[in-house]
């Protein structure tokens, strides 16, 4: 990435501890960004929401993606106008969605507190990101299970629940695969 | 606004509590760990910086500083976020989703839900069939899930019989209701539907549904008849919008050379024969156009599938001894006005999908993916063009015979 003397820009997360990262990865996100355009930021900005652990990982991810769309854009200029700038692209795209998926491997409070910090910082692909793993996660739960992973107020009875569960009944039936289609190939 | 020194404190006016638990407390420059029992909560007031927090109104007004690493603090994740999180369930799972509580239950009808939902990326390709014989049917083949459901479709009318296409989540079909042609438009995941008015020319004709990029609105394509009458009759659009047909210009009398058409950007295309090339309706203008292209040589079939942006792409089979047959693929070149082949089926895939050379099959396509049915043995095969591959579409066999089947998006936008 370059580091050419771009400006620079401290963080300071909740519990004191201070990052200084290149201005272009901290306007990853747009709270910031909009804290140093219209406010006039000197070099430091406190991030009260945001521990260090959490703020670490943020700018861990703004880095990358930084990092890549620099790569994607250099490589673009380079190869202008030919088919190979297309074919270059691609498997950077790959890899980034491959760092994407490691990046939230990880356990279920850091998780949480990543899709607040993404939503407090506004950076729109890390709540994409952060929330997309969430919804994976919940993907496979039971309703009992949902109901004591988001501490949902058990609200309906259970003839209610009953019903809902009759009138959705298409959504759980499965329709098995009778051959495998992979055997023609 | 200016004159704060070296630090800029980013911090909420007030903090909120969540749910019905007290929320952890914030402790500004404070031991790591915060007990979740406290219950005080720090309000502070920024020196001068009340203009400010415009900064922090988008952000959620709650002070989360230090959180234990615990299961239970799922319970205090905001609504809103709740609902970025659902957005991003699979459509159909969120069906299963709808036991767990009132609120989940009543969210695919919530304004703010329907609203991130079409703003998450899509789920991915899927196939709907209809059939009304021997039984009726309508199911949808997630392929990102590797699942058919069975869609229960109680809601449409009995006349319903023809399946015409789908679009933007938009499901089109026909049927006569006694002796009156009929149009129908719906949601299968809503279960909305409507019955389009009649056309000026009320027949049996070829149609396709057009969702609009940008909101809900739609247009259906009224084009030449079905029953091959000689005497042509103006083409007519429906526009959702206004809710009335439009008549338009009349395709001057060709000869065309199959019944499939293609829809992609703002026109809808259609081959002929007599003269060589193809017929373009554009959807601006409403006028029609012939641009002389010639078709490959020894062309057998020639389906017309829409790719994604402005491609267009012309599949058949090329060859007329059965040994020497292949399938091929083939782009249009916009410019030059010619067909560019693009890649051959495998022979294996070619072989395996149609045992015999005269066995039949169809072939339609959207956004860069083109798929390929074979009736009497109910197999599917995608082509994925941006990844150049070839894979079978599995599922129960009884699924693709004899059944009409078209791409579809999964979405909750209601008809409006």
């Amino acid at each position: 990435m370059a580091d050419n003397g771009g400006k620079k820009i401290t963080l300071k997360s909740s519990d004191g501890e201070e990052f200084e990262v290149p201005e272009v990865v901290a306007m990853e996100s747009q709270t910031i960004r909009h804290v140093i355009e219209d406010v006039c930021a000197k070099n430091s900005i406190p991030l009260l929401n945001v521990n260090s652990k959490i703020l670490s990982k943020v700018i861990e991810y703004c880095k990358k993606h930084v990092a890549a769309a620099e790569a994607a854009a250099s490589k673009a200029s380079t190869e202008e106008g030919t088919a190979a700038a297309a074919s270059v692209t691609k498997p950077s795209d790959e890899d980034l969605k491959t760092w994407d998926a490691e990046f939230v491997k990880v356990d279920k409070g850091t998780l949480f507190n990543l899709i607040l910090a993404a939503n407090y910082l506004h950076i729109p692909g890390l709540l994409d990101l952060t929330c997309q793993a969430a919804a994976d996660m919940i993907k496979g739960k039971s309703a009992k299970e949902i109901r004591k992973f988001f501490n949902l107020k058990n609200c309906i009875s259970p003839e209610e629940e009953e019903e809902i569960r009759r009138e959705n009944q298409w959504a759980f039936e499965e329709e098995k695969r009778t051959r495998a289609f992979d055997a023609y190939a | 606004m200016h004159g704060f020194g070296e630090t800029f404190p980013l911090v909420p006016r007030s903090s909120v509590s969540l749910s019905d638990e007290m929320g952890p407390v914030p402790r500004l420059g404070g031991p790591r760990t915060i007990s979740p029992s406290h219950q005080k909560t720090i309000k502070t007031k920024p020196r001068g910086l009340d203009e400010e927090t415009n900064v922090l109104t988008t952000a959620n007004k709650i002070l989360i500083s230090e959180i234990q690493l615990d299961e239970s603090v799922w319970a205090h994740l905001p609504d809103d976020l709740q609902i970025e999180i659902l957005a991003r369930v699979p459509p159909f799972l969120l069906f299963r989703l709808r036991p767990v509580c009132k609120r989940w239950n009543s969210i695919l009808n919530d304004s703010g839900f329907i609203s991130t939902h079409s703003r998450v990326p899509v789920h991915g390709p899927c196939l709907l069939t209809f059939w009304r014989n021997p039984s009726s049917q309508l199911s949808i083949l997630s392929m990102p899930l590797k699942t058919w459901f069975k869609i229960p479709f109680g809601f449409l009318p009995d006349w319903v019989f023809w399946l015409v296409g789908s679009s933007g989540g938009l499901v089109c079909f026909t049927g006569f209701d006694e002796l009156t042609f009929k149009t129908l438009i719906c949601n299968p995941l809503t279960q909305t539907w409507q019955v389009l008015p009649s056309m000026h020319h009320n027949q049996q004709r070829q149609l396709i549904l057009v969702k609009s990029n940008s909101g809900t609105d739609y247009k259906v394509i009224a084009a030449s008849e079905i029953s091959g009458d000689s005497k042509t009759i103006p083409t007519e659009v429906y526009d959702s919008r206004t809710g009335t047909w439009s008549l338009h210009d009349t395709m001057p009398a060709v000869s065309l050379c199959s019944s499939k058409m293609a829809f992609c950007d703002s026109r809808l295309y259609l081959e002929t024969l007599n003269p060589i090339g193809l017929m373009v309706y554009q959807v601006d203008t409403g006028r029609w156009d012939y641009i002389p292209v010639k078709f490959p040589r020894s062309l057998l079939d020639g389906y017309l599938v829409s790719g994604a942006k402005k491609r267009l792409f012309l599949v058949g089979r090329v060859g007329i001894y059965s040994t020497l047959q292949s399938m091929r693929v083939w782009e249009l070149d916009h410019g030059k006005s010619i067909w560019t082949e693009i890649t051959r089926m495998p022979p294996r895939y070619f072989r395996s999908l149609l045992r015999l050379s005269a066995e039949r099959f169809e072939c339609f396509g959207q956004d860069n993916l083109i798929c390929f049915t074979s009736w009497n043995q109910g197999k599917g095969l995608l082509y994925d063009v941006e990844k150049k591959s070839w894979s079978w579409i599995m599922g129960p066999a009884v699924q693709l015979c004899n059944s009409q089947v078209c791409f579809y998006e999964p979405r909750f936008d209601t008809l409006v």
